[in-house]
């Protein structure tokens, strides 16, 4: 068992002890007979304990009476003395310690307790606040003494009883009678009475002081801590196996004399700690100072003096008592840092204790107190701990519910440390270390998140994928753990955030036909590749071949999906991609990109005409008529509508002996009407359609000059002669309908759009047979159209020219207007005259200033 | 079920620093706006008592620092949070890109009890400005894919949708609750309902 104290017998008497008193190494000791005994305390070398005693002085004269009780007060040289029922002062210093002052009222005192609160400063001066309160019958009387004087209050306090046991507190002194104790008011005298001393009458009380404003006070078998706060309030009760005589404490350990032996405990927690037997008929009990306690009985006198705290420190861990170890060592005298290393070493071993007792949190709690290095603390497991070796196997593996336990512990420790780099790094800042410690954090967060994630995965994965996007883990171990736990969804992840696409779509790929693995089927694949963006186009490719083969409309997504990161992919090498492996997804997508995207890039859309044109003309006929004339509307339709392909390059991959109609519409976009007309006129013989052609261009062209209806007429009235078919359409059959001249359609157009046609350039067309009464209409409405314009001119004209004469006379009557400057005008800004070549300004006024002087500068 | 039990809510507000944490909590709970840019030291509450069906919810409404990624506020406020409201703005991607990292740190400090389903709510704040850069239906498809998590268009400066999205955040944190009558089973919040009263605002500032 833990020894804290040793004791050693110092003397056997043949006087009769009354009271003892102690200071610095010396011991007094005051006599029934009125003799006073001063010792000095020294380290003895015989076996018979750790001290002796060696006799400074010895007064046999010293009083009549018994002496009932001492006490010095060292600062001060003084030597208080209650013998004869009065309180006397005496040097300490001089021969057979010579009286001072007797204090006459104090006749009659029982009792008396001093509080001194002295201290000695560097230069020597002593500062001393001492209180004295002495019970004379029923009286407290309150003395407060400066530098060795001693000044008693107005009023004493009347009390009950006489009392037994007296103590200072701070705002309270507390005193127990034969009955109970009672604290009182020290600024207004009131008592507070507390509980009786105890259940049997004969009872003595006991006071000790455990701090400056708390007591320990006997009741019965135990001892009660009471604090004076606001209230007074019991804080805990100590148990003894008997009443005590009397009770000290000496931190952290309260002493307990009993019947021939001083038990020795602890309060906070209350363990029982040593018995010191054997001190016969001890009935006195005196602290000196820390770890130095005087017992004595009538005839005896023995000293408990501490165990070198390295002693005591090894058993206390032997017990695991650490909390007293800590205690103790935080109280030693060893230097600061000493006592900080020791005292982490005992936490350590506190908090590995803990652990090993199951006490999971509390353990962790401590750990983080200590701020150790968390991979001491992840040893614990075994199971967690990465490295490998024989070293890792000192640790026991945790099972069943210990370990869930004791992993949530841990995380909490890991979350809790996590937290703390936090708050850490925020604070750090430009240092030139900032580097280094940067490293050094990042390399805790590995090994914190990396721990975090085996933990989860053990406890409760739903936290595993939120840890992995936050990208701390280290990855191969990462990998590791997640391979043996099978989570592959997991482990998409940590591809994706360590940037190891490949791993991740190679192991999308292979699960994809796993009928039973959360990555079955092409939807994971698919987002991956949505979120992978332009710099890993390669990639894209290379994984894609196998959804596009197999899921062709859910495939092109990863290249059509309304996502930046898709939305901003390379488009032409996409389609050059889909050209060599995918060709039939290459229509869609370039739908995609003209019309949901609108992408004006002229190679798409030559590209998307020429798919469509080689979907029409395949010959492979694997190809529906359904299909061939949907598509063929969609090419129309686009051929019309879209203002960004080439037609100079489109034209030329056109067939020769097909296409017709959408070959007249590339020929309208390079302006090529004449052609065009040809094709709708002579090829498919579709009059009308060549009219609305001529609407359409004349309705949509700036150009008055376009002359298309000239053209029109031109083909239809001279089709023989007609060479805008030249060329590759040279041999291309004409249609029937149109191969005959149609003098009458040409009439017709001539009538119904006279008036966006040159009447002379109509005129030249038409065969000089036609007679004029048939042209008569056309004629009259272009004159009409002639005169028209003609008077609209003129009206113009006249409208002009008045307004020009306006001007003119505006512009008369201005420069009719002169100043004269000569030598006496003054400019009324600055005040000087006008030199001759000076810019002046002239305001509407009248006032003339000079250009610099103006106001709206 | 005591229908008119009073309830205390701790919600928290995360997102990159500017997006408009400090001003929707403003404009909430005291119908003000300012232009001033003021960057948000530690963490800060207020509080504002909503009615929903017949109950009086007190919302504690935790306004944070953005400019790290660890949050130097330590586990503990993070714990006990009733729901997290994520803010970006609209016209700032990168704010939107972040709502992830901030969601998952979030919950890994937290670490609720049920982490699939704590209630989270998205904000896209400042729509009163022109120049948007996220489309709503791209953040709505990203809300979506996040196991559904609300999502409102907001603007502090206007006071567009700000109490409706507050009184949602209220309406589904408890509709969640009742779900599961956990109410018993929340000691955190009991406490934290019975330290309210008197409670002053700086003194309790520390929550580490
Ligand atoms: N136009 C506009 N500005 C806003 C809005 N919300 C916040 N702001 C401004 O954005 C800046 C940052 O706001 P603040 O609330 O401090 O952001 P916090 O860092 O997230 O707390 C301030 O200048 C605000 O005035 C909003 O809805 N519309
Ligand atoms: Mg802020």
């Amino acid at each position: 068992m833990h020894e804290a104290y040793e004791v050693s017998p110092l003397l056997t008497v043949t006087v009769q002890i009354e009271t003892i008193a102690a200071y610095d190494g010396n011991l007094l000791l005051g006599t029934r007979q009125g003799h006073l005994l001063m010792y000095s305390l020294s380290t003895n070398n015989g076996n018979q304990g750790k001290y002796g005693l060696q006799l400074l002085r010895y007064c046999k004269n010293f009083s009549k009476k018994p002496i009932q009780q001492i006490e010095v007060i060292p600062e001060k040289n003084l030597l208080l003395c209650l013998s004869d029922y009065v309180l006397s002062t005496y040097d300490i210093n001089g021969v057979n310690f010579p009286l001072i002052e007797t204090f006459p009222q104090t006749k009659g005192a029982s009792l008396f307790a001093l509080d001194n609160k002295s201290t000695t400063s560097m230069t020597g001066e002593s500062n001393s606040v001492v209180r004295l309160c002495v019970a004379v019958r029923r009286k407290l009387q309150l003395y407060y003494g400066k530098n060795g004087q001693f000044k008693q209050h107005l009023f004493d306090f009347s009390i009950p009883d006489v009392p037994k046991v007296l103590a200072w507190g701070q705002e309270y002194l507390c005193v127990g009678f034969k009955a109970e104790y009672t604290f009182y008011d020290l600024s207004s005298g009131k008592p507070k009475e507390l509980f009786p001393t105890g259940s049997s009458k004969s009872l003595e009380p006991t006071i000790a002081k455990y701090s400056e404003t708390s007591f320990l006070l006997g009741r019965d078998q135990t001892s009660v801590l009471v604090e004076e706060t606001q209230d007074i309030e019991i804080k805990k009760t100590i148990r003894w196996s008997e009443p005590p005589i009397s009770v000290v404490w000496d931190e952290p350990f309260v002493l307990g004399l009993l019947q021939d032996q001083v038990v020795v405990q602890t309060v906070e927690p209350s363990l029982f700690i040593q018995t010191i037997p054997e001190l016969n008929k001890a009935r006195l009990m005196y602290r000196c100072k820390r770890g130095l306690i005087f017992v004595s009985s009538v005839g005896q006198v023995w000293c408990l003096s501490s165990v070198d705290v390295t002693k005591q420190r090894q058993q206390l861990l032997k017990d695991k008592q650490f909390q007293i170890a800590i205690t103790l060592t935080k109280l030693s005298e060893c230097s600061q840092e000493e006592k900080e290393h020791s005292q982490r070493s005992i936490q350590k071993l506190f908090a590995l204790d803990l652990f090993d007792s199951k006490e999971y949190a509390q353990s962790m709690k401590e750990f983080i107190k200590l701020n150790i290095d968390p991979a001491e603390v992840i040893e614990l497991f075994p199971d967690l701990d990465s490295k490998p070796g024989p070293e890792s196997s000192k640790n026991k593996k945790l099972k069943g519910k210990d370990l869930e336990n004791a992993l949530k512990a841990l995380i909490d420790y890991l979350l809790a440390l996590r937290a703390n780099i936090g708050k850490n790094t925020s604070q750090v800042s430009g240092s030139q270390e900032e580097g280094g410690s940067q490293r050094n954090v990042t390399q805790q967060l590995e090994l914190i998140d990396t721990t975090l994630l085996k933990c989860y995965l053990q406890t409760n994965d739903a936290f595993v994928a939120s840890l992995l996007r936050l990208n701390n883990c280290r990855l191969e171990e990462a990998e590791k753990t997640l391979l043996q736990h099978g989570k592959y969804s997991e482990l998409i992840i940590l591809y994706q955030t360590k940037g190891q696409h490949t791993k991740a779509l190679q192991l999308l790929r292979d699960q994809a036909k796993q009928p039973d693995s959360s990555l079955k089927g092409y939807s994971r694949t698919k987002n991956y590749m949505q979120n992978l963006g332009a710099e890993h186009i390669n990639l894209i490719f290379k994984f894609s071949d196998w959804i596009l083969k197999e899921h062709p409309e859910e495939g092109l997504k990863i290249f059509t999906e309304d996502k930046v990161e898709v939305e901003n992919l390379p488009r032409p090498k996409i389609l050059d991609f889909l050209l060599r492996e995918h060709e039939t997804l290459v229509i869609p997508y370039l739908e995609h990109v003209i019309h949901t995207w609108n992408d004006t890039n002229s190679l798409f859309h030559d590209a998307l005409i020429r798919m469509y044109r080689e979907k029409i003309t395949d010959k492979k006929g694997a190809v529906t008529e359904e299909e061939i004339q949907h598509t063929k509307s969609k090419l129309l339709a686009f051929l019309e509508k879209s203002v960004h392909y080439t037609p100079e390059r489109v034209i030329l991959h056109f067939p020769n002996d097909s296409l017709f109609e959408e070959r007249a519409v590339i020929l309208g976009k390079l302006g090529r009407h004449e052609q065009a007309l040809a094709i709708y006129v002579q090829i498919l013989g579709d009059v009308d359609r060549a009219v609305r052609y001529c609407e359409n261009v004349s309705e949509n062209s700036n150009d008055q000059n376009q002359d298309v209806y000239v053209m029109l007429m031109k083909i239809l009235v001279n089709p023989e002669n007609s060479n805008a078919l030249s060329g590759p359409l040279e041999k291309v059959p004409r249609n029937p309908k149109t191969a005959v001249p149609d003098l009458e359609t040409a009439l017709n157009i001539l009538e119904k759009h006279g008036d966006k046609i040159s009447p002379l350039k109509a005129l030249s067309v038409l065969p000089d047979d036609v007679p004029l009464t048939r042209l008569k209409r056309f004629l009259e409405c272009a004159l009409d159209a002639q005169l028209t314009l003609k008077r609209r001119t003129q009206v113009l004209k006249g409208l002009l020219s008045a307004e020009h004469m306006q001007v003119q006379e505006l512009k008369q009557f201005h420069e009719s207007k002169s100043v004269v400057i000569n030598d006496y005008n003054v400019c009324p800004v600055c005040k000087k005259r006008f030199g001759n070549q000076s810019a002046f300004v002239r305001y509407p006024n009248g006032d003339i200033v000079h250009y610099s002087c103006r106001l709206d500068k | 079920m005591s229908s008119k039990k009073k309830v205390l809510l701790k919600v928290i507000i995360l997102g990159d620093s500017g997006v408009g944490k400090t001003s929707l909590m403003n404009q909430f709970v005291n119908k003000k706006f300012s232009n001033q840019y003021k960057a948000t030291i530690g963490a800060d509450f207020l509080t504002k008592e909503v009615i929903v069906d017949d109950r009086i919810v007190t919302m504690q409404i935790w306004d944070t620092a953005g400019q790290e990624r660890f949050q130097s506020l330590g586990v503990a406020f993070y714990r006990g949070a009733d729901c997290c409201v994520l803010v970006f703005d609209v016209t700032a991607p990168n704010t939107f890109k972040s709502l992830e990292s901030w969601k998952d740190e979030f919950l890994i400090q937290a670490s609720p009890r049920d982490p699939e389903n704590f209630p989270f709510v998205i904000l896209g704040n400042k729509v009163d400005l022109e120049n948007r850069a996220v489309s709503a239906k791209r953040a709505q498809q990203w809300c979506q894919s996040k196991n559904d998590i609300p999502y409102f268009e907001t603007s502090a400066k206007e006071a567009v949708n700000v109490e409706l999205a507050f009184q949602t955040i209220a309406r589904n944190v408890l509709a969640q609750e009742t779900d599961a009558e956990l109410y018993n089973e929340f000691p955190d919040q009991l406490k934290l309902t019975a330290n309210d009263n008197g409670r002053n605002r700086d003194g309790d500032n520390c929550a580490c």
